[in-house]
């Protein structure tokens, strides 16, 4: 791993503009995502993870949100700016993602072979035999043996594993440098899920690509990420080394998070839980969004927002009594 | 002999048929989802149905819950059997068997207030007065950690896990002897996934409630059954107390549920079974074993004969000829 | 997010008001004949008098009270037949999506049928066998739209009755009936008001052209179909007579068309996440 930075993404901030009010659904993201690395982005629903991952690509859904300040910096510069088409250049070869749910993300009218030699050509700039060597060469690459059948076939025709697999191979063809994957192993089944994790380190480690890293499962994580950023209501709250964030969790949403998810050993008991619910966002409050639930808060923590603290090399939290047991 | 058994399932399958051509249809192979599956429950206590998608937990689930018929086998709830049931005994059998499902968005009927779908039960077979059943869902309200007076709330105005509540609010109204949960935590958040738990047990410690648990998740099986069978192309092919299973599982596909288990902790990476290939489809399962197709320890006999459900340890069964062999 | 379309709303209700307050609103009787005054022209015109407004027709009955009057029958006659087609189409939506194997089937073919059915033709014989008059006139209009409803219906049950919900409902020990009452009906409710509100028109122009061929309501009970159809030998010398009732449609179709669809874009959920 070089430390190199490839993808930095500073103050983001992503509203929903709708009739009844304005949902800050990004408020205020910063991250560094450097080459080679996989960065796990971890939150539960609505906290911003996938709305992060959206605006970094410029893919928001029309009509209600926008990106309304920040910066996304690819290799030093930032694309926000850039005009559709310049977007299109980028995404591709530079930046791709893969989502969850392989249903909706292949075309059910067209072969899978036919969708990856659109995504081919584009690279390539050609079109006819060479495309179908590469397609063919490009599925194998993610272990879907007898290509050649596979390449004529319709993505009904196969298992929700091996969709998502054509997915990656479709992510990857134009050898980015940058892929974002948003929960892609969530609808998988278990053991398919191994299989998928494994595949995507192994191309990492071929393509040394940066993989940023979307899910709510914190041993996919575990797995899968070096380094982790944990989420919670538009923001990151905690991030560091997967090694550190585990050991010495320091933000209590992080902690409480860690200690809810049923363990395959140890005692069992009651589980622990947070009580309550995440702020709502189109009125968030002033100090730190997690003090309605954290049992260490006091009046400090729920006055001003905490201000982002080093508890190792590496590691961050937002928390005033990070370090406190 | 006085079945002791809340419920038992005998050699139950579910095979159906797949017809080609619209206007003459013609039968052209059979999907035999569930084929051949036999366990039993015990009053208050928590089977968990564990298996990936084709495993057939889910259509085990809905014969158990007379949702289909089953193409052969018998189902016994308390002795009687559950299926071909017609007027007052097919409503008892409503009354002491009830669900809750995965999706809490399509768990309740949006165009009804949250109080009228949990009375639903009570409503069905003129339970009592209407005062009275208000009251009762007053209370099945408050048992499940929510307000009595959001019964005339409607589904949108609650969260997720609240929903989720609500719809065990409604399988509890008419004081179920058996709950089939299927999934009922897999579509809600980390956070709330623990709290939905906990409730389930409370709740069974003091309905005394038995529990059919279908789930994917083999760490929420370990903290919420008491036994656990392994499912795979429809038939079990591990049967256990759970905690004789987690402390020694002997089926290799049991082993490969395991190994693909991702525990929140970095170092911790225990031999990583990758199955190789697809699943088979249920229209075509492999001759002999099911699955030995994708064994890492397949042998030639595999291929050949389908291995029985045999005692590996007391009360544990695995259907391998590995053990077999021995 | 489409502002609501207020002028459309306000044609629909001056229409409304001008059927419930007929006989307040209406200047002159509609079926009096004053043939001295036959064929006047709009005020505006030359010859034309402030007394009649619109001008009379061929037998000096004034326009402007036949069309209010006119408007009378035109809603009452939507409304019926909406209410009559629509329902039966409702039902057997349901029944058919719900019921599934062969009820379905059969009942699909049936309205299959309605489809292939020359719906005017068959008005008009009904008019001849069983009379012209009011109940003729809905039978024959609710048949035209049964089929349309029935089939839109149909494929919304077929997705609902799939729904977890619909299945929890047996469990907790539904019958097929209370299923279909209680929980089917009222989710395709929001689908059943804006196909009444889309066929308003169709129900309007249904009525014209069956009273403009003499199968609707006899004469001399004006309905607008009508109005237009005795004005049909003047258009070159006196137009007003046809031309003014086919404004008048014109706008309420038009009017409750571009209702119908803001209703529908306010009434599908997909939009309504935002």
């Amino acid at each position: 791993m070089s430390g190199e930075t490839i993808l930095e993404v500073d103050d983001l901030h992503t509203h929903f503009f709708l009739r009844r009010g304005v949902v800050k659904a990004v408020d205020g993201v910063s991250f560094a995502l450097r080459r080679g690395e996989v960065l796990g982005l971890v939150g539960e629903s609505g906290c911003g993870k996938s709305l992060t991952a959206l605006s970094i690509m410029r893919l928001l859904p029309r009509g209600g949100a926008r990106t309304i300040r920040g910066q996304v910096r690819l290799n030093g510069r930032d694309i926000l700016p850039l005009s559709p088409r310049e977007m299109r250049h980028i995404r591709g070869p530079m930046i791709s993602m893969i989502l969850q749910d392989p249903q909706t993300s292949l075309n059910p009218v067209f072969t899978v072979g036919n969708q990856l030699r659109e995504a081919i050509s584009r690279r390539i700039g050609m079109r006819g035999s060479g495309v179908i060597r590469e397609a063919m060469e490009a599925l194998r690459h993610v272990d879907i043996a007898a290509p050649e059948q596979r390449i004529s076939q319709y993505p009904h025709q196969m298992s929700g594993g091996m969709k998502q697999r054509v997915v990656g191979a479709i992510a990857i063809s134009g050898h980015p440098q940058v892929l974002i994957a948003d929960e892609p192993t969530t609808a998988l089944d278990v053991t398919v899920q191994l299989q998928y994790l494994k595949l995507l380190k192994r191309l990492q480690r071929e393509t040394g690509m940066a993989i940023l890293f979307i899910t709510h499962d914190f041993g996919v994580v575990a797995r899968m990420c070096d380094r982790v950023a944990v989420m919670y209501a538009g923001r990151i709250v905690e991030c560091g080394p997967v090694q550190d964030v585990f050991t010495k969790p320091s933000h209590p949403y992080t902690r409480a998070l860690i200690a809810s998810v049923p363990t395959m050993t140890g005692p069992i008991g009651r589980l622990r839980t947070i009580e309550g619910q995440p702020p709502s966002l189109m009125d968030p409050p002033l100090g730190c969004r997690f003090a309605a639930r954290c049992p260490q808060a006091d009046q400090d923590c729920r006055d001003a927002y905490p201000a982002t603290t080093h508890v190792g090399a590496e590691h961050t939290v937002a928390c005033r009594k990070a370090g406190q047991p | 002999m006085i079945d002791d058994a809340l419920l038992r399932v005998s050699g139950v399958r579910k095979h159906y048929p797949v017809t080609k051509g619209v206007l003459f249809a013609k039968p052209v192979g059979t999907v035999k989802a569930v084929d051949g599956v036999s366990f039993t429950i015990t009053a208050g206590r928590t089977l968990g149905l564990v298996g990936e998608s084709g495993s057939g937990k889910t259509t085990t689930a809905r014969l158990v819950l007379n949702l289909a018929e089953p193409t052969d086998g018998e189902i016994l709830l308390q002795g009687q059997p559950i299926h071909g049931l017609t007027g007052q005994a097919r409503r008892q059998y409503r009354a002491l068997v009830q669900a809750v499902f995965q999706d809490p968005w399509a768990s309740l009927n949006p165009r009804m207030t949250v109080g009228r779908t949990i009375a639903e039960a009570l409503i069905v077979t003129a339970w009592g007065s209407r005062t009275a059943i208000a009251g009762r869902v007053q209370e099945l309200l408050e048992q499940v950690g929510l307000r009595g007076e959001q019964a005339g709330q409607y589904p949108h105005e609650f969260s997720g896990g609240q929903r989720q509540r609500i719809a065990l609010a409604g399988a509890l109204a008419s004081r179920p002897k058996l709950i089939v949960l299927d999934e009922p935590v897999s579509a809600l958040d980390v956070s709330i996934r623990a709290q939905m738990m906990n409730l389930l047990k409370d709740i069974q410690a003091r309905e005394d409630v038995a529990y059919l648990l279908v789930a994917h998740d083999l760490a929420t099986v370990r903290h919420m059954t008491d036994q656990t069978a392994v499912m795979y192309l429809g038939k079990i092919v591990e049967y256990a107390p759970t905690a004789s299973l987690f402390r020694s599982f002997h089926h290799p596909y049991t082993k490969a549920l395991f190994s693909a288990v991702l525990p929140p902790q970095p170092d911790r990476r225990g031999e990583e079974i990758v199955l190789t290939g697809e699943v088979p489809s249920p229209l075509n399962p492999p001759p002999g074993c099911a699955f030995h197709t994708r064994c890492p320890f397949v042998m030639p006999v595999c291929a050949r004969r389908e291995p029985e459900l045999r005692q590996v340890a007391p009360g544990h069964l695995s259907a391998c000829h590995l053990d077999h062999a021995a | 997010m489409r502002r609501a379309p207020w002028l459309p709303i306000c044609i629909i209700l001056v229409m409304v008001i001008m059927a419930v307050f007929a006989p307040v609103l209406a200047p002159w009787s509609p079926i009096d004949q004053t043939l001295r005054d036959k064929l006047l022209p709009p005020f505006w015109m030359e010859d034309g008098s402030w007394a009649h407004i619109l001008g009379t027709d061929a037998f000096g009955r004034d326009i402007l009270s036949r069309l209010i009057y006119g408007a009378r029958v035109s809603l009452i006659v939507a409304a019926l037949a909406l209410t009559v087609g629509g329902g039966v189409g409702l039902t057997v939506g349901i029944v058919a999506g719900y019921a599934g194997g062969l009820v379905d089937t059969l009942l699909m073919r049936l309205v299959d049928a309605a489809f292939t059915f020359p719906a005017i033709l068959f008005a008009l014989l009904l008019a001849v066998t069983m009379g012209q008059g009011l109940a003729t006139l809905i039978i024959a209009i609710s048949l035209l739209l049964w089929a349309s409803f029935a089939r839109v219906i149909r494929g919304e049950v077929l997705a609902l009755k799939h729904r977890d919900f619909v299945d929890l409902a047996k469990v907790r020990g539904c019958s097929s009936l209370r299923i279909m009452a209680t929980h089917i009906l009222p989710n395709v409710l929001n689908t059943f008001m804006v196909l009444v509100t889309l066929n308003i028109g169709v129900v309007i122009i249904a009525e014209a052209s069956l009273s403009f061929l003499g199968a609707g309501v006899p004469p001399p009970t004006p309905t607008w179909g009508l109005m237009i159809s005795e004005g049909r030998g003047r258009i070159a010398d006196a137009w007003w007579v046809s031309v003014i009732p086919g404004i008048a449609i014109t706008l309420l179709v038009l009017s409750v068309n571009l209702f119908g669809d803001w209703l529908r874009d306010r009434l599908d959920p997909r939009l309504r996440q935002l």
